[in-house]
């Protein structure tokens, strides 16, 4: 699935706290199918996340420090 | 016990405590009346998590002694408040509003309330939430042990999550403040949808010692209220540093209106296509007219854009990778399973296969962040867009199922300044801004970490030339 700039713009609005899944769903999917769901989203979410460019020297934001 | 105008249900932090010190009022009076409001009202909303009337009264004759013998403590001293119910509160039920928690009781207190109690103010009750502040990503607004939460504007739409019954009470008059937590957006959404002023520090400001824990790198804990000023009151009564906090700053914070930017020195990047294409079509006079305000008041307005990032599935992964390692106790035990939202549940299962290198290159990719805000927060001082784009849901809508009735436009704006901000840390400020029919909207202001003197200057010019905080919502 190709994940465009509009696309994950759009995920970014979902009014939620927690992890924001970008597809909607049908209301009547099964729990197997909703843990299906979830596992494709976090794929995608890794998928793209894979893509980014990162500098090698680059360490993790483990710290905060303004 | 005195009686009292509905105006003092909506008076400021300010007011209260110049009829408090005055002695016009007790703090017990106070107490009494605002107790008594939220639990007959707090109802009404889905608001109340559990009230705590016998234990305020008790606190407000303690703060009226002390009124008495001229021990001013600040501001807040007698005024009530509510907390989120995934503050730790010693000797009563801390749920974190999810079933598998509702008998949960802590021995100790969450340090904002130590420090809250500190300067006098009074913890009239605790307030409803999403379940574990939405941790695994939820479907629709009855995700919560105390039910959907029912906006006071129109109880037929949601009060925004994950601090739904922090923002309802606000907006209710039923609490002068509360304090609510946001990971990514739940103190900012709730604030628009209700249409109270919402402030999320910098991370690291306020310390989460005795607050659930959803995302250790991501969870703020800041305060809803009448007015960006009295937003500034009551997190400088919070912040601090705090050694129980392993991502405490070390800092404090001091509201210090008279050392703040000149308005008409700030710079203030925005983004038209926020306001014009991407805002629902109900809501863009309001937003236009907030950002035709912030002009009058002579701030410079930049157009600019957004540092080009994978913020979305960056901030879903950290949120859902530090949850499910938080929270894989409840999914191992099966308990997980009582939770109210189907697609939640499934969403904490699911965020326990995260591979290792996902989740280091989400954290990798977000240092790539904050360090691109530093390089944006040297060209201006402020981000200016709408803090939701629309009104608040219809309580039975799905809140993955969008509504937009035309193709999203192309250049993305500022819209993913909410997980953007929060990756990055940086404090934001939600101010209502006006109506999209009889529902608030609200814009929100973000800077650089540890600019809320700046962020509270601009939304105090903005409150002053306009009433929209002023507003209250029906029948209340």
């Amino acid at each position: 699935m190709k994940i465009t700039r509009r696309k994950l713009a759009v995920s970014a609005l979902i009014p939620l706290a927690g992890a924001a899944p970008a597809a909607a769903a049908q209301s009547a999917e099964t729990p197997e199918q909703l843990l299906q769901n979830a596992r494709q989203q976090t794929r995608r979410n890794g998928d793209t996340l894979a893509k980014a460019h990162v500098p090698i020297a680059v360490e993790p934001a483990f710290q905060f420090k303004p | 016990m005195a009686e009292f105008p509905s105006d003092l249900f909506f008076a400021t932090i300010p007011e209260l405590n110049a009829r408090l010190k005055a002695r016009e009022i007790s703090a017990e009076d106070l107490t009494r009346a605002v107790a008594a409001r939220l639990e007959r009202l707090g109802p009404r909303y889905n608001a109340l998590a559990l009230p705590l009337t016998e234990y305020a009264i008790r606190r407000a004759r303690d703060v009226d002694k002390d009124i008495k013998r001229e021990r001013f403590r600040g501001p807040l001293q007698g005024v009530p408040y509510g907390v989120k119910d995934l503050l730790a509160f010693a000797g009563q039920p801390t749920t974190w509003g999810a079933k598998p928690y509702a008998a949960q009781v802590f021995d100790f207190n969450a340090a904002v309330i130590e420090k809250l109690s500190g300067v006098g103010a009074v913890l009239a009750g605790k307030l409803a939430m999403v379940e574990l502040a939405g941790g695994g990503g939820y479907r629709y607004p009855a995700a919560s042990l105390t039910g959907p939460g029912l906006n006071p504007w129109d109880r037929g739409r949601w009060s925004g999550g994950s601090s739904s019954g922090s923002a309802a009470a606000v907006a209710a008059g039923l609490v002068p403040f509360a304090i609510g937590s946001e990971t990514s957006g739940s103190i900012l959404t709730p604030a628009a949808y209700c249409g109270v002023t919402g402030l999320r520090p910098t991370y690291g400001l306020v310390s989460r010692y005795g607050a659930m824990a959803l995302s250790w790198t991501l969870d703020k804990i800041g305060p809803f209220a009448r007015s960006a000023e009295d937003c500034a009151i009551v997190l400088q009564a919070m912040a601090g540093r705090d050694g129980r906090d392993p991502g405490s700053l070390g800092k404090s914070y001091y509201y210090t209106p008279q050392y703040a930017r000149k308005v008409t020195d700030l710079r203030v990047g925005y983004a038209p296509v926020d306001f014009a294409e991407w805002a629902d079509p109900s809501a863009r006079p309001a937003f236009q007219a907030a950002v035709a305000a912030i002009k009058e008041l002579g701030a410079q307005l930049v157009e600019i854009k957004l540092p080009d990032f994978p913020y979305g599935p960056a901030i879903s992964t950290v949120i859902a990778a530090e949850a499910a390692s938080i929270f894989e106790p409840l999914i191992a035990s099966g308990k997980v399973d009582q939770l109210a939202d189907q697609k939640q549940i499934a969403g904490l299962k699911a965020a326990l296969d995260i591979p290792a290198k996902d989740y280091l290159k989400a954290m990798r990719v977000r240092r790539l962040i904050q360090e691109a805000f530093q390089r944006l927060f040297s060209t201006v001082d402020v981000l200016l867009t709408p803090a939701r784009l629309a009104p608040a849901s219809k309580i039975e809508q799905a809140l993955d199922a969008s509504t937009r009735t035309s193709p999203p436009p192309k250049d993305v704006g500022l819209t993913p300044l909410i997980p953007a901000g929060n990756l990055a840390g940086l404090p934001a400020l939600s101010l209502p801004c006006g109506f999209a029919g009889s529902l608030p909207v609200a814009i929100q202001l973000v800077g650089a970490p540890l600019s809320e003197n700046t962020l509270v200057a601009l939304g105090k010019a903005y409150q002053e030339r306009t009433d929209w905080h002023k507003r209250r919502p029906p029948g209340v």
